[in-house]
């Protein structure tokens, strides 16, 4: 496997989890709860710091520092996936958003906690602990808001239903998928995408919620190959705007 | 003027308040709080449980989700937490003086218990005013005063307990041992949540001084 399909593959983790950081860390002070608030804060804030762990990987790959490659690339650079970069909209599609991407997340950690290279095995290992919470976290808001009044329910079944496209884009295969499972680094986005449904399917019955007949769903393709929605350059500029006051500044 | 105020603010927003009230208001409705539970939180392997406060919550499960974030959000580490409905908690009276609490249970207050059943209590007690309940550690009994007085007999010593809180064992959600040790994997790699991680006195010393040179 070549040095190229491991950033690859350490971009598109890192960039899910800033922008996915970003996005959810616009509800500090408007959560629904006060410990809510304090808890979605405290989550988006790990999940900007676990995206800072992978841009040092990559920084000692041979990539620029991280604060650089987080604040000065344009949308086109970025890995994520399009999930990600949408909106925060009303807190059903924070939660829903939250619980389709962290369980995929926790089965990528999980996968690569084994990876033979050392260092993002180490990575892996030592984060999982956190996406194994917000998973909990996750979990256990969708089963309250879908099992709670009717109005409840079916906002909740509405962003299920809208996110699901999106949600697929996670899995969004790379141009290295067969190096990476030849290599043994983890076993590709495809066993990812089954193991998931697997899992969310397991909450949302206990939820209530129904999933469509996945044949049905067309899976949002292009943020992993730099194609995003209207609504990343924007999260972009304002991310950025207190760096670009003075990018050499020392904090 | 339009029906509602209008704001920017999506608190405000959301909440679609009137902008002008009626002659009377509505009664406050009897039931618009979440109950409560108390969170025991260990810091460490070797240290015991001890009370950290107290969250509102819909459900248990929902109470463990606050708990974990007010209470175990800094810190070098925490290896586990209980949390339990508050009105499951049976409370002895508190002592003045240093008086030990467990000098005043005797075999009596068996009398009358209401039994049911052998099961497993905690029992966590109040070393000294303004510090925390911290966990003895379990008794079995069958009822919450025959609790009390095993607790006398298997935890009193020489150091006075000023207040005792006995639970059922069935009444506490654990979230802790090797299944969820991992969660707090991070922690001490969060000091930036303390703003004693912020040296900023040197550096505002340095900006001012050249201020004053300019």
């Amino acid at each position: 496997m070549t040095e190229e399909a491991l950033k690859d593959l350490l971009y598109k983790i890192a960039d899910d989890q800033l922008i996915l950081g970003h996005r959810n860390s616009e509800w500090t002070g408007m959560g629904p709860l006060l410990e809510e608030d304090i808890a979605f804060s405290s989550m988006a804030q790990d999940k900007v710091g676990q995206s800072l762990a992978f841009y040092n990987l990559l920084h000692q790959l041979g990539e620029q520092d991280p604060d650089t490659v987080a604040f000065t690339r344009n949308a086109e650079q970025f890995h994520n996936c399009q999930l990600v970069e949408l909106p925060s909209g009303e807190y059903d599609f924070s939660l829903i958003r939250h619980f389709l991407f962290d369980h995929a997340e926790f089965i990528r950690f999980q996968m690569l906690a084994e990876c033979p290279i050392e260092e993002v095995a180490q990575v892996a290992k030592k984060l999982k602990g956190e996406v194994k919470y917000h998973v909990m976290h996750a979990n256990t808001w969708v089963k309250q808001l879908s099992n709670a009044n009717e109005e409840a329910h079916s906002k909740m079944q509405s962003a299920l239903d809208y996110a699901l496209p999106y949600a697929l884009g996670i899995f969004e295969p790379s141009k290295y998928e067969n190096d990476f499972i030849e290599a043994g680094i983890y076993a590709g986005e495809k066993a990812i995408e089954t193991q998931w449904k697997e899992n969310i399917h397991m909450v949302l019955e206990e939820a209530g919620l129904k999933l469509p007949d996945w044949d049905t769903l067309k899976p949002v393709y292009g943020g992993r190959y730099g194609k995003h929605t209207e609504y990343l350059q924007p999260l972009l500029s304002e991310m950025s705007e207190v760096f670009n006051e003075d990018p050499t500044a020392d904090w | 003027m339009s029906d509602f105020l209008k704001s920017l603010d999506p608190r405000i927003n959301r909440l679609s308040i009137p902008a002008e009230f009626g002659s009377s208001f509505p009664e406050k409705d009897e039931k618009d709080q979440f109950i409560t539970y108390e969170v025991f939180v260990q810091p460490k392997e070797n240290k015991a449980m001890q009370h950290e406060g107290i969250v509102h919550a819909p459900t248990e499960e929902m109470a463990f989700l606050f708990a974990k974030e007010q209470f175990s959000r800094r810190g070098m580490s925490c290896v586990g937490i209980w949390v339990i409905k508050t009105t499951a908690i049976q409370v002895s009276p508190i002592t003045e003086n240093g008086e030990d609490i467990y000098d005043y249970i005797n075999k009596e207050i068996m009398e009358g218990a209401e039994e049911n059943g052998l099961s497993t209590y905690q029992v966590f007690q109040l070393a000294k005013r303004g510090k925390q309940h911290s966990l003895s550690g379990s008794v079995e009994a069958n009822s919450f005063e025959e609790a009390l007085w095993n607790a006398k007999n298997t935890f009193a010593d020489d150091k006075p307990a000023l207040n005792l809180w006995i639970v059922k064992e069935e009444d506490i959600l654990k979230i802790e041992g090797d299944e969820f040790a991992d969660i707090w994997n991070t922690l001490p790699d969060k000091k930036y949540r303390d703003a004693m991680d912020y040296k900023a006195t040197e550096k505002i010393k340095k900006f001012k001084e050249e201020q004053q040179k300019a």
